[in-house]
Order: C-alpha cells, then structure tokens, then sequence
C-alpha cells in the first residue's frame, strides 16, 4: 500500500516535471527536443502502470482459474 | 479499515487527474488506470476469503466441481469485462467500452454452454414425449 502510494506519486510528479521542461523548452524554441522529453517520460510512466497491470492480471488470472 | 484508505487514495487520485489533465492528458489518465489498479489488488485479497467461503459451502451442499469452476470463471470474465468498460469510458472511448461489453457477454454465452447443454438434456429426459 505504502509502496503503491509512493509509485503514484512519482507517476503524478513526472507528469508535473515533464509538463514544466516542455514548457521551459517550448519557450527556447526547441520544439523536438520538447516532445522527445514528453514521449520519453510518456514511456517511463507507462512501464510503471503496466508492471502493475501485469500484477493485477496474474492475479485476476489465479483468483477466477482463467487459465 | 480498508475502506478509509480506498477514498482516501480516490481523493488524492482526483486531485492530481486534475492538476495534471490541463498540461498532459496522457499521463492522468495513466494515474487513473494505476490508481483503479491499486484498488482492485487491494480488494481481490477479500474476494479470495470470499471465494474459499463459498467454495467450502458448494462441497458442503455437494455441487458438481466442474460446475462450480465454471461459475467461478464466469464471475471472473464479468469482472475483467467491466473493469476494462470502465477504463475505456475513463478514456472516453465509450464505443470500445461498448465492444469490450459485447465480447464479454459473448464469452460468458460461450463459458456457459456446456452447463446449459445439461440444463437441456436433463429436461429433455423428465418430459414425458419421447425426447431421449
């Protein structure tokens, strides 16, 4: 639960961080290297979620016998 | 209480959504769908305790195995089905959220033909008109 809470957390503060440098960015006139930084902490957040996914379809999986 | 740390965790959850969907719609929808995550492990560990409840109770009232899996698993695909409905309309996807419900009730359909069939041959055996 604590470790859960701590995950969402940094996922909610990457969003906030990257959303801040593409602006910083944007504002430099630097327009690739603003989405290349929004695409990478897209890429970061999303194999957190789905390491979890993972976790809650192996356990879906065992609960209900689907296999 | 589990319940507390559940709403709890959904009103920090809506508070960073809306922090974060001005500047990046994306990644709030990823803390929603890592939140609805959360919540679900949390409860699954209850539905287990509920599942050996029941299960004990079936042997006891002596109900077919086969059978009771098979519910077991239809419960199952009802859950994941909706679980998946209600992230897609999260995303605003609701015709995907709509096909995702048609294919449950399919597989459910698909899931529950064999006990139909002995629902059906049972009855076929008590009428009195020949069906053998």
């Amino acid at each position: 639960m604590n470790q859960d809470m701590q995950t969402l957390f940094q996922i909610a503060a990457i969003g906030i961080i990257v959303a801040m440098i593409h602006t910083v960015l944007k504002q430099m006139d630097k327009e690739d290297y603003a989405h290349w930084v929004t695409l990478i902490g897209f890429v970061v957040v999303l194999f957190m979620v789905v390491r979890k996914l993972n976790m809650l379809f192996s356990e879906i999986k065992t609960l209900f016998f689907l296999q | 209480m589990e319940l507390i740390h559940i709403v709890g965790l959904s009103c920090v959850v809506a508070l960073l959504v809306l922090v974060l969907r001005e500047h990046h719609p994306t990644i709030a929808f990823l803390v929603v769908l890592f939140a609805a995550v959360i919540v679900l492990l949390l409860i699954f560990h209850h539905v287990r305790d509920a599942f050996v409840l029941v299960r004990a109770l079936a042997a006891q009232a002596g109900v077919d195995e086969i059978f009771f899996t098979t519910m077991i698993k239809m419960i199952g695909i009802a859950y994941v089905a909706e679980i998946g409905a209600h992230i897609m309309r999260d995303a605003q996807l609701a015709s995907m959220a709509a096909h995702i419900e048609l294919a449950g009730k399919v597989l459910l359909l698909v899931m529950a033909m064999p006990i139909l069939t002995t629902v059906i041959q049972t009855i076929a055996h008590i009428l009195p008109f020949g069906a053998t």
